[in-house]
């Protein structure tokens, strides 16, 4: 078959998740995947511009009729197959009518837009295929925890599917609202791992992404790490290249550490030309992930937040670093940065107002010519350049570390009838399969963000994110250091930290202060959740931290 | 009247009927009439309370994985309201509340009570002025809260105005100041409600009999005197139900704090609402919550009926 070498691959060992491919591989495969779309890309391109509508092909699975659709198509023994085939299976009352999935109202139009035009959505491709309608439950992303947590109360089980943040996966396991996935895992074999449909940074990654103190319980479907962009015009400018070199001694290069960042953020921070040196958020909800960035890259290979007993590590020499330095640059961003979100930080870039910023992924999705933030026509899409995320020089080896958080995941509510929860992990293992998940984060009607390997490949992604952007993705994506994730009380953790460093950030107290006042707010939590439980649970969520210091080494 | 039976002879070979009189019966009826009602606002208002005092004794969450009635087993007698009294967090937050709503509901009856004795007299615009005046209050809090959020930033149009009006350029972090953030709570809070104090006393005031001025006016009395000694001792009740309104609302004041501040930076404008709903929907700890609720149930259960004495005692002074 033509497509062939697209195809998944099936999972030789028959384990439960395939074989796991290493950071290494992934890394290599994401590279060269980059490197060969350079050049292949224009070509394939224009083949699919020109290509007639095609035909499923006899025994592939997946989408058709519009030119490219062949890129998401999948054999019958694969992820996404086997799910269609078990779903489309299902007898009598074990197959519902319809199934009913919370989703936030952004990530929706992934699944519900046709895409391209006229191409059938994949939600209704879904009913097409196994006779199993889906229906979609609009549940805000800000109250999702919230929601979920009052469903788990009340043993509310009027959706089969609900969506959660990354974080949220500890405490709603042990809420019982997750049913534990383990058993349909092991059936069923999902393309989680595997090197060429899995996800970015392989076993580590779904580890990251879907388990909670050793089983799986989620199936995430977004990418929500952080990317570090910077207005090349500005590094570019011969003029801006020997100010700087006077001033610090150094060229004017992409920042590689912290402290170059701080340099280059003091050097552009130029008020009355409506230019801030560094925008990275630091308001209530949104900065602490920057902290965790700066914070996680103070060892080698990592910096965890507590040892194997659940001692707090963040008040040690690392924590102390990583808030000082964010408190040092606080001065170089906003005025309001102590409230800015996201919405102010990508307006002002969309008008070039800052010289540097720290965002999800998508920043440069919708930063483009003519889009939602280019209102002064200033065009800052061509002028946006990703980079991999600044480190530490730890012990004379650069660390870094870029990081995620909210990041929509799935899970089969265990009070909705226990006869659908088979088709409702179907239907997860479908759409967070490669070929099917590609198609959906292509699609510009949602929010969900690259997280397979391939992704990287896509066109219509790397179109889409833009290709400098999706080869940074692949590069530092394999060495993500997890947020605050994987415990009961996740959320618990994180808002202690936010509001410490909130206090630090504002000078109500000292960094010390403020990083003591956490270690001990999350000794009281992890006392409160049982420290033995949550020791388990910290030691098994290791197996999602990295174990290289700087995954993008050699390749910038 | 008291009850008495009216027991007739027997007559004829009739027996005897007791016949009770008629108060007593009505009485019965209406009882029994009344009784649905009772019975269900009991259940509407005793179950939430009976559970809240439930969970609030014991450690049990949504993420427990038990369901709310087996709470038993994770019992815990008075430790959450042993931890919510003994959190510098929530004693601060009761203390920032209580100082919020003591300053908030006294400049708005300063403002809404100016305001309303300025309304008293007849002219030109009056009733284009009133409707005008009520907007604010008209506006949904989260609306107006969004709206603040925008006018304050540093960069915004309220500094904009005062550079305007003041000399140098003023740059007032409105909220992000560790200072400031508290009084621009306080502000949204005093925008959107002084409306309603001066309709409440808009109303009282006009409901003061004319012939009373027109008899201080004959004795001469000045402004004042007809203020101090006419208008305020009939009014009186209606300032006090309408602080005691204010003060309850402005006590869980929420929408304000949250879309401004969230609360920050840190928790320098976290108000007791705001707290609770953070550990309530952000941490999901509902037991704890259940029982700072209580304690905040408490006081201002207190905090109104010591308010609420001076018009009982007028009431008892009257009967």
């Amino acid at each position: 078959m033509e497509q062939q070498s697209n195809h998944p691959q099936e999972h030789p060992d028959g384990t439960p998740g395939g074989p796991r491919a290493t950071r290494r591989q992934v890394v290599a495969a994401g590279a060269a995947a980059g490197l060969g779309l350079a050049i292949a890309g224009p070509a394939a391109a224009g083949t699919a511009k020109t290509a007639k509508r095609t035909r499923v092909a006899r025994s592939m699975g997946g989408p058709s009729g519009w030119p490219g659709a062949e890129r998401y198509q999948y054999p019958p023994n694969s992820a996404p197959g086997r799910a269609v085939a078990a779903a489309k299976a299902l007898k009598g009352p074990n197959k519902p009518y319809q199934l009913v999935v919370g989703m936030y109202p952004g990530s929706i139009g992934n699944y519900s837009t046709p895409f391209p035009k006229g191409a059938t959505p994949p939600a209704q491709l879904w009913q097409q295929l196994t006779g199993i309608k889906i229906k979609f439950v609009a549940v805000d992303a800000a109250q999702a925890y919230a929601k979920n947590t009052r469903m788990a109360a009340t043993r509310d089980g009027s959706m089969n599917i609900v969506q959660l943040g990354m974080a949220d996966t500890g405490d709603l396991a042990e809420a019982g609202l997750l049913r534990d996935l383990s058993d349909f895992v092991g059936q069923y074999r999902p393309d989680w791992n595997d090197p060429k449909w899995g996800y970015l940074g392989g076993n580590t990654t779904t580890q990251m992404f879907n388990y909670y103190n050793g089983k799986p319980y989620a199936v995430a479907s977004d990418g929500d790490y952080q990317v570090f962009v910077i207005r090349k015009d500005l590094w570019d400018s011969p003029k801006e290249q020997a100010a700087f070199k006077a001033k610090y001694g150094y060229a004017l290069a992409p920042p590689k550490t912290w402290d170059q960042q701080a340099d280059m953020a003091e050097f552009f921070h130029r008020p009355d030309q409506n230019l801030l040196g560094a925008t990275d958020l630091r308001s209530p909800a949104w900065g602490w992930i920057n902290f965790v960035m700066r914070y996680t890259s103070t060892g080698n290979p990592v910096a965890y937040y507590w040892d194997d007993n659940m001692k707090p590590l963040i008040n040690g020499p690392g924590g102390l670093k990583a808030l000082n330095h964010m408190i040092k640059t606080t001065k170089f961003g906003s005025k309001d940065a102590l409230s800015w979100v996201w919405p102010e930080q990508y307006q002002n870039w969309g008008d070039g107002g800052a010289a540097m910023t720290i965002a999800f992924t998508n920043l440069t999705k919708f930063q483009k010519k003519g889009g939602p933030f280019d209102k002064s026509g200033f065009d800052v899409g061509s002028k946006t350049h990703a980079i991999p995320m600044p480190g530490w020089n730890v012990g004379g080896k650069l660390v870094r570390h870029t990081s995620l958080y909210f990041n929509a995941s799935n899970g089969v509510n265990k009070f909705s009838p226990s006869k659908y929860h088979e088709a409702a992990y179907l239907f997860l293992q479908w759409v967070a399969s490669g070929p099917i998940y590609t198609w959906l984060t292509a699609n510009p009607g949602g929010y969900q963000d690259p997280c397979k390997v391939a992704c990287l490949t896509d066109p219509l992604v790397r179109s889409s994110y833009t290709p400098r952007t999706v080869d940074v993705i692949a590069m530092t994506l394999p060495g993500a250091a997890p947020s605050i994730t994987a415990l009961k009380g996740a959320n618990e953790y994180i808002q202690a930290l936010d509001i410490n460093l909130q206090k630090a950030l504002s000078g109500q107290v000292s960094p010390q202060a403020a990083l003591d006042a956490v270690a001990k707010s999350w000794d009281q939590t992890t006392n409160k959740v049982g420290r033995a439980k949550q020791i388990a649970a910290w030691r098994a969520s290791k197996a999602g931290w990295p174990k290289i210091a700087d995954s993008a080494r050699g390749k910038v | 009247m008291g009850i008495a039976t009216d027991t007739t002879t027997p007559a004829d070979g009739v027996p005897a009927v007791t016949v009770l009189p008629e108060g007593h019966h009505h009485r019965h009826i209406s009882r029994m009439l009344i009784l649905p009602g009772v019975v269900l606002l009991l259940l509407l208002v005793l179950f939430p309370v009976v559970m809240e005092v439930y969970i609030s004794l014991t450690t049990w969450t949504p993420t427990s994985g038990s369901q709310w009635y087996l709470a038993y087993r994770d019992w815990t007698w008075f430790s959450n309201y042993w931890d919510g009294l003994t959190s510098p967090s929530f004693l601060h937050a009761l203390l920032r509340t209580v100082v919020i709503t003591i300053a908030a509901t006294g400049i708005e009856f300063l403002l809404g009570f100016g305001l309303a004795l300025l309304f008293l007299e007849k002219f030109l615009g009056r009733q284009v002025l009133t409707v005008l005046f009520l907007v604010p209050m008209m506006i949904v809090p989260a609306v107006s809260g969004f709206v603040f959020y925008l006018l304050l930033q540093t960069n915004g149009p309220v500094n904009y105005i005062l550079t305007a009006l003041l000399p140098g350029t003023v740059e007032l972090q409105w909220l992000t100041n560790p200072s400031l953030a508290p009084i621009s709570v306080t502000l949204v809070d005093i925008w959107q409600w002084t409306p309603l104090m001066f309709l409440i006393l808009l109303a009282g005031l006009m409901a003061v009999p004319e012939d009373q001025i027109q008899a201080a006016d004959i004795l001469g009395a000045s402004w004042y005197q007809k203020l101090r000694h006419v208008v305020m001792p009939i009014v009186k009740p209606i300032i006090l139900i309408a602080l005691i309104i204010r003060g309850m609302e402005a006590f869980k004041i929420f929408d304000a704090a949250w879309l401004l501040t969230q609360g920050g930076p840190g928790e320098v404008s976290s108000t007791i609402s705001v707290k609770l709903y953070r550990e309530a929907f952000q941490n999901s700890q509902w037991s704890y919550v259940a029982a700072l609720a209580i304690v905040v149930m408490i006081i201002v259960s207190v905090a109104a009926s010591q308010a609420i004495k001076p018009l009982e005692q007028r009431q008892g002074g009257a009967s």
